[in-house]
């Protein structure tokens, strides 16, 4: 493969990758506006427990980059020094959204009662899909 | 007194006839990398300034320099 081409395949791949993530991100955001509220997705089951799957599975992929299928010299240019500090800030971006939407949630419980499975996964999801948005942006 | 770096990576690699990707391919990073820190969006590491002055055969002061 001649240089540009392993260049142009990694740029292709970077972007592939923000594009899933981004999709991830919105998936994980009308997941848990939909489940918000159903008890069946909060009790101890199959369906709670895919919530805890869902968020494992791309805490992972956010925190390697992704593309574990990719090797060598196609991994090192997808995770580069720029890919590497986009991913800082996306996770600092979400530390703090989660801290944002975990004080919403303590005040919101001050005139609603909100079960605290509902609560967490709001939390974890607003977190989440801010890492993601805001790493799938600066990829872009 | 603000501080900006200033760099000359754009001016250097056009007097060496290389594109962005062919610098990029030499110093192991995406093409993106290389343009943001033509564009000083991106600050790159001391890593990579040596990488790149590597690259371009000239000692990292010709990249990079403190603006006031």
């Amino acid at each position: 493969m001649t240089c540009d081409a392993t260049i142009e395949s990694a740029e292709r791949a970077s972007r592939g990758r923000a594009i899933i993530m981004a999709i991830a991100a919105a998936v994980l955001l009308i997941n848990a506006a939909i489940q918000w509220g159903d008890p069946h997705y909060v009790e101890p089951g199959v369906r709670a427990g895919s919530w805890i799957v869902v968020i494992g599975l791309w805490m992972f992929i956010l925190a390697n980059g992704g593309g574990l299928r990719l090797r060598g010299r196609m991994r090192a240019l997808l995770n580069d020094e720029l890919s590497l500090r986009n991913r800082a800030r996306a996770v600092t971006a979400g530390f703090y959204m989660s801290l944002a939407a975990g004080l919403a949630v303590y005040l919101a419980t001050w005139r609603v009662e909100i079960v605290a499975g509902d609560a967490i996964k709001l939390i974890t999801a607003a977190g989440l899909s801010t890492a993601l948005f805001v790493y799938a942006w600066l990829e872009w | 007194m603000a501080e900006r770096l200033a760099n000359r990576l754009r001016d250097l690699r056009s007097e060496l006839d290389l594109t962005q990707a062919a610098l990029a391919e030499k110093v192991g990073v995406s093409r993106k990398t290389i343009n943001t820190v033509e564009n000083g969006v991106f600050i790159p590491s001391t890593l990579l300034a040596l990488r790149l002055a590597r690259a371009l055969g000239c000692p990292v002061e010709a990249i990079f320099s403190l603006e006031d």
